[in-house]
Formats: structure tokens, C-alpha cells, sequence
């Protein structure tokens, strides 16, 4: 009994050991190991019995201790020590951070931070890493940085793996994606630099929601194909608004409409309709096209006068990455994409099912700057059109299968309303396949990206803020081999031994 | 006040004349060189090969040593201060309590408050001793490189700021223990919980992960090692501090009650 | 238990010559050291029981008491170093438990085991003391020079002040912790086992010192060793199982016990059966000797010297259990029935 708390502390820290000993067991062996949680009730006993062993001790500190001794100035410490946690909570969430580095690398651009105090709305940033991926450090440090830049961004973390319906719930749909919420519009951003975070915390905030318009009445949407609502989803989770258009009704294109998409139409579009889309891509509409090899949409003389020409032959790729997908001969593996916003950075491939050539003209159209942002691999082959006998299969060879194209549009008399936001470009894009934006396609790996991608350039939501280039700059070291192995001897070895020496003096000098 | 620094003194003097201390300290110095090379070793390699790679216009080098040696270096010896600590603080109370000088102190016209400060100022010493081998690795750093000094600094403030967190770890356990292995070994594992232990709940609901998280330690010393100066970390860290010497200093009456 | 003490006849017990205070009288500012109701416990164990006293300027008093009877937990809880359950102790009219740091300014203290810092010198030993009691300012200035080297002096330790205290031999040591308690001139001394581990000249000089020393200070000292008790102080306390048994003078408590337990006596002839058995005669073997079977009080023992002399005997060996303060320790602390 003479000294209960030489006896029960280390009670009390060999129950607090057991627990986290038992909650990191757990954490690696999963929840229903069952030595864990063996090692956890351990814990607990052995706290309870500390806690028991010292209950006078406990009893002698909060009553007695004052009314035996001299107070002494341990409360006055326990208090301002909870002063400063509670301050340092208060900061925790205020954010009261100095970059002190000279190349400020842990704080935000002025054009960020222009951006973010410019905030209307709450935007959430959440970082839905598994507690493995490589990435998770930095997501969670470039969190730390945005919600420290403005009050209007809310940052969370979470495990998608253990907290499935509410991964759900916020609209994340796969593991290791940061993702940025506002209000129901959700985007996933796969490259953690702040360029992209911040253009996309832009777009999702953005009230002003585009109508992207859906063309039918031609086949678009006819029994027996696969139908668009995954297309639609990804529109509205985009902040885009999704329409579907029958354009015969109308003798031009609604002026809220700013993006058409047609979409792999089984029967040519009627000389009206063909007029009002070219009178709308003429005012700066954009215009979205797949085709489906060997229809006629209608639309190709306007797009040859553009530069852009649509084979129509159906491709055979016998590539070995069409070919291991396992999806049907008809299927073509894409890893291949030119420079253009829409593939920058596009990380997983794409899948078509059906396929035709679309290329440019060998002559650019003047004015006109097109890209093929998408090509098959280099074992690719057209096939002769069904019903034709006498040809045979071209020569295998990287086909191109997609094209944006912008130019610029005459400037437009003044229209009653306000004036349309867009500039005045024209903006196409032409792939040749409808099946990648539907719901049989969209989720197969890159694909809803890439239908993501082409919205958003078409409709402008990728802002074209100027980013400083980023420091980068590094240090020279200024030293040699020989130089390293000096360091070595003199940290390593003799400052050590400067104290051995020491350690040896002192011991001597005992004797 | 006055008495704490006599306290804080004989501590050091303690230290620098038992075999013992200097074995610790050259241990200590021993690690950290053996950081500071490889880490350099690492930089050159980096270096080297990112200029082979070509990706690097001529007089251009791309890696920084305050992310490839510095920061490294300070949050590894962070880490090690876990294993270090302990033996700089295991002697202050337990051997005292075991040879009597306690008594002996405590029959000085000095305030347990004073007692307890002096060990603490005593330990900070110590530890200032420990770290005081990173003057010459940063004269080295200085002289084959260009560190970026602002973000070095506050990384060595945030390393101190964890030093003295541990000492304070150290010092409550050693209050309450009459061996100093017995302290030693107790305060390793109290700072092994304290460091593993916010985050060791990866299974645990979100709230217990978010009540645990923000006293997670080694997070925030990585903030300073980043060369970000958050004065909430630095609160945090000195809260925890002054709640740590209220308790050693209500231990001591503790044990003057039980003698 | 220690050896009795020769002296030549009885009824003279050895008697400090100096005048003791009286008890209880006295002008009450010259308490120094007054402990009430002091009560302590470890557990079911309880330690001192409802302990009050009091220690005037000028007294030496000594605390006696058997191993465990309280000794240490006394003395513990008189500097401040240890809390009691209930009871004050006031040193110079300040409360050590809640004026700690001011009331033991006026103390000086030294343990039983001294502990040092090995690798320090002694001069450095009482330097750091010197701080520690804040003399000069704590800077180590002048005055605390002057204070270490007045204690050096004092206590004959300038030949050694450059040793470093691992080195020092018990007696040596036990003077460094006397010259740190004496550092700022306490006016109260609180000395535990004083002379334990010394050898008998260094014990003398001690207990010399220990009586210079007291006449202007209040000394406790707690002791086991009886004749030093007799020999240096003015009132002894014994203690038994955390209570004061008896206290007062160590003459007046020996007096009524003197005891005579060794004679060898030659008789012209054999004395009668009736005396024989009324001093416990045995036969000593050489001819007319005889030998004492069992101890004599005072009244007895006059009556064998009557006796002896009646009979133109002779007394070969007179041996006076000198310390009476023995047997009432004895007899206070061995039974319990008799408290």
C-alpha cells in the first residue's frame, strides 16, 4: 500500500498500450479478427484495475491535495493548457498558417486565392483515398491547404472501402478520387494538382448551368438500343442540364441550348434540321457528333467543308489491346490520344464498340485548328462495306477515330436577352462511335471521362485561368563524391566519436 | 523561478559528467549523421539522374534539399526522439525518488512548482544538447547547397516543440516511478501510444477517428517540417506541454502524500 | 541495543550540565517547531498517530523511538516533505504545508543517508545549495561564497573541498550534509540518525557540535542510540507505533529506574540463605565470591552495599545500568500492555 500509484500508473499505461495495441491489430487484420479485440478487453481490464488501485490516490488529488498543501500553480497550468487547446482548435479550424518557405509551397496561387475568396456558395472537398494509396498524403496536405484559403471550403476525408453508403451518398463512385461537391453537382478530379482542383471547385460552383441537348427522332433512342441514362446522369453531375431535342418541331435551335449532341442517328436528318444545326454551329453553337459506321447522318458535306472527313467503313482492329479486352471483335482498345484539353492527362483507356474512321481532311480548312484526340491501334482495318464483295480490307494501320475542331464565328448582332456567354468559336466534336455514351459503354473504363471531357470543353466549363508557372526550381549540390565521403566521416564517424570521448573522460575520471 | 534554472542546471551538469549521457548523446549524433548521409547520398542519385533524364535546361538543378534532405532528416529524427527521450528523462524523478535527494530538495526552501519547471528546463537543455549536432549538419547543408533557411528553422522549432512534448511525457511517467528502467521503459511505451495511437483506430467509427485524429502528433510536426508555421499546431503542442507538467506537478504531491 | 555505561557509584547519572529549558514554560515565540494533530496512514497501516510537540529556541530535543515506530514519517512530514492525513506543522511561525517554500527557509535538514552527487566536488556541492537556498540572490554571488566557506570552515571540510563527494569517507560525508543544512544559518535543525555509520571519535565531535550548535537554535534529532540521547539532549520523545509514550528530560525519565545488574562481591563467609535470596547471590567459584542471579533496583542495591559493608566485605565489581532511560524505552516499547 505504500505507493498505489508506483502500482497502478503502469497499470493504467499498459491498459492504454493493450488498447491501441488492439486497435492497430484490428486495423490491419480487419474488424472481425478475434485476438484484437481479445487484446482490446485486456486493455480495458487492466485500466479498470489501475483505476481501481488508484481510486485514493484519485480521491487524495481532487479533494484532499488542495486542503492538505499549499495549492501550488498545477490548475493554473491545467487551465491555460486547456486555454491554448481550445485556441488551438479555434485556429484548427480558422486556419492560422505562415508559409514561411521561399518558394511557397505550401500555400496557393493568388489566382486561387483569388478565386476561392470570390466564393459564393460552400464547396466541399473530399478525399476518398484508401488508407493505402500513394496519393492519400498529398491529397490530405493540398486539403489542408484549400480550406485554410477560404472559409467557403469544407474538406473531409473518408475510406470509400468502409464507408460504403456514404462514398454513396456524396456521389463517389470508385476509390482514390479527390472530389469536389457543391450542392448536388459532384466532379472528380484524378490529378491532385491546384490548376485542376481549382478550375473544377470553379465549375461546380458555377449556378449558371448549361442545357446540353440530345438530338432525336431519327433513331437515337429507338427500342433495341442501349439507352442514355448513365449519359444523363454524368451530365447532371457535371452541372449540365440534359435535354432531349426533337428538332423537326422547331425551324431553329432554342438559343438556351448551347451544346447538341447527336448521337449515332439511325436515318439521315431532314434538310431542315441540317440547316438549323449548321445556322446554330454558325452562331457559336457546339455540336457533338458519333456516328455509327456505314449510317448516313446527313450532316458529312457540312463537316467536309469543315475539314473533317467520316470514312463510314466499319474497323476490325486486331491490336492486342482490342483484342484483350474480351468485349467482341467488334470492340477497339484506345490508349492512344492527341494533345488537346479533352485527352490531357486522360488516364485510362477507352473502349468503342463499332467503329469508323473520322480524320481530317490532309489540307487544313483556314481558320479551322482541329486535332485527332483519339486513334486506334496500329493493326486497325476498314472493312468494305457490307453488300460490297469486290473490295478487300485496307492495310493495317493507326487509324484516327475522333476530332475536336474550333474556329472562330462571325460576331452576332445583338439578340434581345442577355448576350450568350460563349465566345465566338464554333466547337466540334466528331467520334466515330455512338456506343461509348451509352449506358452499355459509358462505365467501361475511360469512357465517362472521356463523354466528360468532350461536355466540358464543349460547353466551356474548364475555365481558362492563367496559373504562374509553379517554382520548381531546385538546389545545386555543390560537392563530389569525395566531398559526400568527408561529410560522411565527419558526421558519421567523428562527431560521434567526440562524444564516445567524451562518455570515456568522464567514466575514467569515476575510476 | 530562480530555483528552477539551479535545478535546470545540475541536470545538465548531471548529463555531461556520467559516461552515460555522453553514450546517449553520441548514440543520438550517431543516428542523425547516419540520416544526414544517406539522405545527401539520396539527393545526389536524385540529382543526378533527373539531370541524365534531360528534362532539366543546363544550370538548372530540380530537386530541392529542403524536400529531398531537410524535411526528411527532421521528421525521422522526430521519430527517433521517441526512442531517445526516455533515456534523457527516465533518471530525473525515478532516481531522485530512489535515492532520496527528493526529500532532500524538498527540504530546500523550493516550490514543487520550481522542482518540477527545473527538471523540465533541465530535460529542454538536454535535448537542446541532442539537437545541437544539427548546427553541424546545417553548416555542411550550407556549404555544399542553398537551403532555403525560413522552412529549416521552423522545422527545427517544430522539432523542439516535439522534444519538449516528449519530455513532458517523460518526466510525468518518471514522477511516478521509483526505477528508472522502470521509467524508461514506461515512458517508450507511452510515447509509442501517444504517437501510433490517434491513428491506430483505422477501424474505429469516424468520430472516435476525428476526436483521436486531432491529437494526432506526428501530423502536426510534419506541418512544421514543411516549412508551414501553423500557430495552431503551436498551441497545441504547448497546451499539451503545460497540461503534462500540471499533471507531473500534481504527481509530485501525490507522492508526497504517499510518501 | 547499546553498551550501559560505567560510572563509580549510584544515583549519579550522567547530567548535562547546561540548564534545560523548562518544559512548558517559556515565552511562546520561541517555539520554533510546533507540530499538532498530526495523524498519518498508509492504507489500514496507520503510521503516526494524533502527534503533537513542540521544539523552543535553545532546545535539543531527541526523538527515540524502535524501527518502524514513526521515526521517519515524523520527520518527513515536520520538513514538508510529506503530507499528513490531518495535523499542521509550523516552523517559525509559517506553515510548512502551505507556505512551504518560506517556512522551510528557516530550516536546515539532514537525512540519514545522505544522498550526493557523486561527481561534484564539495565546494560545488554546497554552491548548488547555496542557489538552491537562494543565498546571494542565487547567483552564486559573494555572499553565497561567503556562507560556503564559513560552513567549510565550521565543519573542518576546506582540506577536502576540491574531493569530488563520490570519494568521500561516511564521516566526511555525513559533515557535507550537516555543512549544506547549516548553509543558511536555519534557525531550526532537523537531524536525522546524526552519528549513524561513524566511528566513536567522530561520533564525539559530532555530538559536540551538535550541542554548540543548539544553543541558539531548536535541534530535533531522532535517534535510537540511547546514551546519545542522555548525552546531548535536553527532552527526548519516545515514540512507539506513531505515538508519544513519554517525553520529558532524559534524566528525570531514567531516575526511578536505575538499576544495578552486575557485582561481584568477596565475603568473610558465606552470606544466609535470607540474603542469598533477597540479593540473588550465586556463588562466583573462587572461594568467597559471589555474583548477582538477577538485577537489583536502587533501594536493593543500597541495601547489598549496606549489607556488604556490614560485613567487612569487599566490592570487586560494581556495574550500574547507568541508562534508566533503556529500561523505560524497554518497558514503553516493547509492551504494549504497558501503555
Amino acid at each position: 500500500m505504500k505507493s498505489d500509484s508506483a502500482k497502478s500508473s503502469p497499470l493504467l499505461l499498459l491498459g492504454l498500450f493493450l488498447l491501441a495495441a488492439g486497435g492497430l491489430l484490428s486495423g490491419v487484420s480487419g474488424p472481425r479478427a478475434y485476438l484484437p479485440r481479445l487484446i482490446m478487453l485486456a486493455g480495458v481490464a487492466s485500466l479498470l484495475w489501475g483505476a481501481f488501485n488508484s481510486a485514493a490516490s484519485i480521491r487524495f488529488l481532487l479533494f484532499r491535495a488542495r486542503a492538505v498543501a499549499e495549492p501550488g500553480p498545477s490548475l493554473n497550468w491545467l487551465l491555460g493548457g486547456a486555454v491554448l487547446l481550445v485556441l488551438a482548435a479555434g485556429l484548427g479550424i480558422r486556419g492560422a498558417r505562415i508559409d514561411v518557405t521561399s518558394r511557397g509551397v505550401n500555400s496557393l496561387s493568388a489566382t486561387s486565392k483569388g478565386v476561392l475568396k470570390e466564393l459564393s456558395r460552400d464547396v466541399e472537398l473530399i478525399a476518398a483515398y484508401r488508407d493505402n494509396a500513394m496519393e492519400r498524403d498529398q491529397a490530405t496536405e493540398v486539403l489542408a491547404v484549400y480550406s485554410a484559403a477560404s472559409r467557403r471550403v469544407k474538406t473531409r476525408s473518408l475510406e470509400p472501402d468502409r464507408e460504403p453508403e456514404e462514398a454513396r451518398r456524396l456521389g463517389i463512385n470508385r476509390p482514390n478520387v479527390l472530389v469536389v461537391r457543391c450542392g448536388e453537382v459532384v466532379e472528380e478530379v484524378t490529378e491532385i494538382d491546384e490548376e485542376t482542383i481549382t478550375q473544377t471547385i470553379l465549375r461546380v460552383q458555377d449556378p449558371n448551368r448549361p442545357v446540353v441537348a440530345v438530338l432525336d427522332g431519327h433513331g437515337e433512342t429507338s427500342d433495341g438500343r442501349s439507352t442514355l441514362a448513365s449519359l444523363r446522369g454524368l451530365l447532371a453531375r457535371s452541372g449540365l442540364v440534359f435535354r432531349l431535342l426533337r428538332l423537326g418541331d422547331f425551324v431553329e435551335v432554342p438559343r438556351e441550348i448551347r451544346t447538341l449532341i447527336v448521337l449515332g442517328p439511325t436515318s439521315p436528318l431532314l434538310p431542315g434540321e441540317i440547316e438549323a444545326i449548321e445556322r446554330f454551329i454558325n452562331r457559336g453553337g457546339r455540336l457533338a457528333l458519333f456516328v455509327e459506321p456505314e449510317t448516313t447522318t446527313g450532316l458529312e458535306p457540312m463537316l467536309a467543308r469543315q475539314g473533317i472527313l467520316i470514312d463510314g467503313r466499319r474497323i476490325l482492329d486486331e491490336s492486342p489491346l482490342s483484342r484483350s479486352l474480351g468485349l467482341g471483335p467488334e470492340s477497339v482498345g484506345i490508349n492512344r490520344w492527341g494533345e488537346h484539353p479533352i485527352t490531357s492527362g486522360l488516364g485510362v483507356g477507352l473502349v468503342l464498340s463499332g467503329a469508323t474512321r473520322v480524320g481530317l481532311a490532309p489540307q487544313p480548312v483556314f481558320g479551322t485548328s482541329g486535332t485527332d484526340i483519339i486513334r486506334s491501334g496500329n493493326d486497325a482495318r476498314l472493312l468494305p462495306r457490307s453488300g460490297d464483295t469486290a473490295s478487300v480490307p485496307s492495310a493495317p494501320a493507326a487509324l484516327p477515330l475522333g476530332i475536336a475542331l474550333e474556329w472562330e464565328t462571325p460576331p452576332q448582332e445583338a439578340e434581345a436577352g442577355p448576350a450568350p456567354r460563349e465566345k465566338g468559336y464554333a466547337r466540334l466534336v466528331v467520334i466515330g462511335d455512338s456506343d461509348l455514351a451509352r449506358d452499355s459503354h459509358l462505365d467501361l473504363y475511360g469512357n465517362r471521362e472521356f463523354i466528360g471531357r468532350i461536355c466540358g470543353w464543349l460547353t466551356e466549363r474548364t475555365y481558362l485561368l492563367r496559373f504562374p508557372p509553379v517554382d520548381r526550381s531546385g538546389t545545386p549540390l555543390r560537392v563530389g563524391l569525395a566531398g559526400l565521403q568527408a561529410i560522411f566521416y565527419g558526421v558519421e564517424i567523428l562527431v560521434p566519436l567526440l562524444a564516445f570521448g567524451l562518455a570515456f573522460r568522464s567514466w575514467a575520471r569515476r575510476r | 523561478m530562480r530555483q528552477a534554472w539551479v535545478i535546470a542546471k545540475r541536470e545538465v551538469r548531471g548529463l555531461v559528467s556520467s559516461p552515460g549521457g555522453w553514450l546517449v548523446l553520441g548514440t543520438f549524433w550517431f543516428v542523425a549523421g547516419l540520416l544526414l548521409v544517406s539522405l545527401l547520398f539520396r539527393f545526389r542519385d536524385g540529382t543526378i539522374a533527373l539531370a541524365q533524364s534531360g528534362q532539366l535546361r543546363t544550370g538548372e538543378s530540380g530537386l530541392h534539399v529542403n524536400d529531398w534532405v531537410i524535411r526528411p532528416l527532421l521528421y525521422n529524427l522526430g521519430t527517433v526522439l521517441v526512442l531517445f527521450v526516455p533515456l534523457l528523462t527516465m533518471r530525473s524523478f525515478a532516481e531522485e525518488r530512489r535515492s532520496g535527494n527528493l526529500e532532500l530538495l524538498l527540504s530546500q526552501p523550493v516550490r514543487g512548482a520550481d522542482l518540477v519547471l527545473g527538471k523540465f528546463f533541465g530535460s529542454m537543455l538536454g535535448l537542446a544538447l541532442c539537437l545541437s549536432v544539427l548546427v553541424v549538419h546545417f553548416a555542411v547543408l550550407a556549404a555544399v547547397t542553398r537551403p532555403d533557411w525560413g522552412a529549416t528553422w521552423v522545422g527545427l522549432g517544430g522539432l523542439l516543440l516535439l522534444g519538449l512534448l516528449f519530455n513532458a511525457v517523460g518526466l510525468w511517467v518518471s514522477v511516478l516511478t521509483r526505477s528508472q528502467i522502470e521509467a524508461g521503459v514506461l515512458s517508450l511505451g507511452a510515447l509509442l501510444l501517444l504517437v501510433i495511437g490517434p491513428g491506430a483506430n483505422a477501424e474505429g467509427p469516424n468520430w472516435t477517428q476525428s476526436i483521436l485524429g486531432s491529437f494526432a502528433i506526428l501530423p502536426r510536426f510534419e506541418d512544421f517540417t514543411r516549412g508551414l508555421l501553423d500557430l495552431g499546431h503551436v498551441a497545441f503542442f504547448g497546451g499539451v506541454i503545460l497540461i503534462l507538467l500540471a499533471a507531473a506537478l500534481r504527481s509530485v504531491d501525490l507522492v508526497r502524500w504517499q510518501g | 541495543m547499546s553498551e550501559p555505561e560505567t560510572t563509580a557509584g549510584l544515583g549519579l547519572p550522567a547530567r548535562d550540565s547546561r540548564a534545560a529549558a523548562d518544559d512548558g514554560r517559556g515565552n511562546d515565540s520561541d517555539v520554533l517547531i510546533r507540530a499538532s494533530g498530526l495523524q498519518k496512514s498508509y492504507g489500514p497501516i496507520s503510521a503516526v498517530r494524533d502527534l503533537s510537540f513542540e521544539v523552543k529556541k535553545g532546545e535539543i530535543v531527541g526523538l527515540l523511538g524502535p524501527n518502524g515506530a514513526g521515526k521517519s514519517t515524523t520527520l518527513r512530514m515536520l520538513i514538508g516533505f510529506q503530507y499528513p492525513d490531518e495535523g499542521t506543522v509550523v516552523l517559525d511561525g509559517r506553515d510548512v504545508y502551505r507556505d512551504g517554500a518560506r517556512a522551510r527557509r528557516t530550516l536546515g535538514y539532514l537525512p540519514e543517508t545522505l544522498p550526493l552527487y557523486v561527481e561534484m566536488t564539495v565546494r560545488e556541492y554546497l554552491d548548488h545549495f547555496a542557489a538552491l537556498k537562494g543565498i546571494g540572490g542565487g547567483r552564486g554571488g559573494g555572499k553565497s561564497r561567503a556562507a560556503v566557506d564559513r560552513v567549510l570552515g565550521e565543519l573542518d571540510l576546506t582540506a577536502v573541498e576540491n574531493r569530488a563527494c563520490g570519494n568521500l569517507s561516511r564521516g566526511y560525508r555525513q559533515r557535507v550534509g550537516l555543512a549544506q543544512a547549516l548553509l543558511a544559518e536555519p534557525s531550526i535543525l532537523i537531524l536525522d540518525e546524526p552519528t549513524a555509520g561513524l566511528d566513536p571519535n567522530q561520533i564525539q565531535d559530532f555530538r559536540r557540535l551538535i550541542r554548540d550548535l543548539g544553543r541558539e537554535r531548536a535541534i530535533l534529532l531522532s535517534t535510537h542510540i540511547l546514551p546519545e540521547a542522555l548525552e546531548i539532549c535536553d527532552r527526548v520523545l519516545i515514540l512507539n507505533r506513531g505515538r508519544i509514550v513519554a517525553s520529558g528530560r532524559p534524566d528525570s525519565l531514567g531516575d526511578e529506574d536505575q538499576i544495578l545488574h552486575l557485582a561481584r562481591i568477596r565475603l568473610p563467609e558465606p552470606p544466609d540463605p535470607e540474603a542469598r535470596q533477597r540479593f540473588g547471590l550465586t556463588d562466583a567459584g573462587h572461594g568467597q565470591t559471589y555474583r548477582l542471579a538477577h538485577d537489583l533496583d536502587r533501594e536493593r542495591a543500597r541495601e547489598l552495599l549496606r549489607y556488604v559493608a556490614e560485613r567487612s566485605g569487599e566490592v570487586l565489581e560494581w556495574h550500574v545500568g547507568a541508562s534508566g532511560l533503556e529500561a523505560s524505552f524497554r518497558r514503553l516499547t516493547l509492551g504494549e500492555e504497558v501503555v
